[in-house]
């Protein structure tokens, strides 16, 4: 059910731009959790950043950005450090945005694994919806590698609970138990759930639950007994402060 | 390690440094072959010698005369290394190289990326193929030896807790008892603990008793959750089995 303002609101009554828009107003609508909203700005942020992160995980999709192990991570001396961990630090004095536009525009030049794409698809999402100049000063600086140091803007996606609802643009997580010892890179999959049962996982592409748990299955040790799953568990960013913000800065 | 306990390869790459023993193992391979497989196949041989000196090995077409430790060392390496892949034939022999290959190896952790890959393989396999739970202390001192020079701990940290033994949180806890920040903040995030908020690290003696006490306590319901640092900004490593203590 979707509360705004304490109101009960019906999901016919918020007008809504496209179809994963409406899919979701409809799953938050016959849920039996109280989703909570202060105005209606609040939610139609949360569908808007929702769309935003679907369409970054296409862009990156189709990117020529590659999938590399943390040793062999690589990414755009000219805009990023590459740390020895394998991270991608922010240079000084380069702006985030356009580091982070960089790569999708020279996506060739950068390589790394599935939990540093997702993060990668988050800021991508921002950066579609915030003015340049707010979406700088939120980020002064920036580390992407897995959820390792997440900046405090976005510090939920690091952090996965148990839910009810499954919404696209949630992070979902394949985990892989019985992964052979020596690819810990197929221990599990990142992916973004860009609704009508698709999801995205970098190196591993768009596809049906039931591929993904197939393609980690055979990546699994030779006595192994445990299939790979999707877990019950979700990552989201914080909507409503990324909100507040946002119409702030307006 | 005093040095006469050494092979003489490795008093050779301590004394001269690895680009000496290099080039005076390939003109060995010239000038006397079989003395340079002997010392190749030296029982003291420690495993970064033998890693040093492979591409001499190929090179100078020795591969052939390597004892049995040393050709499935190699087999090892080019498996992790994803060069080809190796199908292992008996286990036993195989396990016996691994720990070779660790414990002599550990301690040159960091010499090279390739090095460290193997490292992390090779302590991989033991920990969740052939499940030896007695080496966890030696990866967890590589973990924490890495993490202070800044290097990347994540796979080898996720190969130590699918040991799934609670001994493996005590190795760690240890770690809360040092004197180097890093290790501390370390060992705080791996067992998924917060320091005291008031007294900070001077609390951290007490936490670290009352962390194995909690260990003791629920040491038969204690249950690996497999979280990573693939899966979450902190992972939680172990969770109670309350139905199992009721």
């Amino acid at each position: 059910m979707i509360i705004i303002s304490n109101e009960p609101a019906h999901a016919d009554a918020i007008s809504s731009e496209g179809s994963i828009e409406r899919d979701i107003i409809n799953i938050l609508s016959l849920s039996q959790v109280e989703y909570r909203y202060d105005s209606v700005e609040q939610l139609k942020f949360e569908l808007i950043l929702r769309k935003e992160i679907i369409n970054a995980s296409n862009e990156l999709y189709r990117s020529q950005f590659s999938f590399k192990v943390f040793r062999e991570a690589m990414c755009n001396q000219d805009y990023f450090e590459l740390t020895r961990q394998g991270g991608f630090l922010l240079k000084d004095k380069v702006k985030a945005s356009d580091a982070i536009a960089d790569i999708f525009i020279n996506s060739d030049k950068y390589g790394t694994e599935c939990a540093t794409a997702m993060v990668i698809v988050y800021y991508k999402a921002l950066l579609n919806i915030f003015p340049e100049d707010v979406f700088n000063e939120m980020f002064p600086s920036i580390l992407l590698m897995n959820w390792h140091k997440i900046d405090k803007h976005l510090r939920e996606i690091g952090i996965t609970s148990d839910t009810n609802d499954f919404l696209p643009g949630d992070r979902r997580y394949f985990a892989n138990p019985d992964v052979d010892p020596l690819i810990p890179e197929w221990q599990g999959e990142n992916t973004i759930d860009l609704g009508n049962g698709l999801y995205y996982g970098h190196g591993i592409g768009i596809h049906t639950a039931d591929t993904i748990i197939a393609e980690l299955n055979k990546n699994r040790k030779d006595d192994s007994e445990k299939s790979a799953y999707l877990m019950d568990s979700v990552g989201r960013p914080n909507f409503k402060r990324l909100a507040d913000i946002y119409y702030r800065n307006l | 390690m005093a040095l006469k306990t050494l092979s003489y390869l490795d008093r050779v790459r301590l004394v001269n440094g690895s680009d000496m023993c290099r080039s005076y193992f390939r003109e060995l391979c010239e000038r006397e072959p079989k003395r340079a497989v002997s010392l190749i196949n030296d029982k003291k041989l420690l495993f970064v010698s033998l890693f040093m000196l492979m591409p001499e090995i190929e090179e100078r077409g020795i591969y052939e005369h390597l004892n049995t430790r040393n050709t499935i060392a190699i087999k090892i390496c080019r498996k992790i290394l994803k060069i080809d892949s190796f199908l292992i034939e008996s286990r036993e022999e195989v396990y016996g190289v691994l720990k070779w290959m660790l414990i002599s190896g550990a301690n040159d952790d960091g010499l090279s990326s390739e090095y460290d890959r193997i490292i992390d393989g090779v302590s991989s396999l033991l920990i969740n193929t052939y499940t030896d739970k007695a080496l966890l202390k030696v990866v967890a001192d590589v973990i924490f030896r890495r993490n202070r020079r800044g290097a990347f701990i994540h796979d080898l940290v996720w190969a130590f807790f699918g040991a799934n033994d609670p001994n493996a949180l005590r190795i760690i806890a240890e770690f809360l008892r040092s004197n180097v920040k890093e290790d501390i903040d370390l060992a705080y995030k791996l067992l998924n603990l917060e320091p005291n908020s008031e007294n900070g690290y001077r609390d951290r003696h007490k936490q670290y008793l009352s962390y194995l006490s909690w260990v003791k306590e629920n040491y038969p319901y204690i249950i690996f959750t497999g979280e990573s640092f693939n899966l979450t900004s902190n992972p939680k490593p172990v969770s109670v089995d309350l139905g199992g203590r009721l």
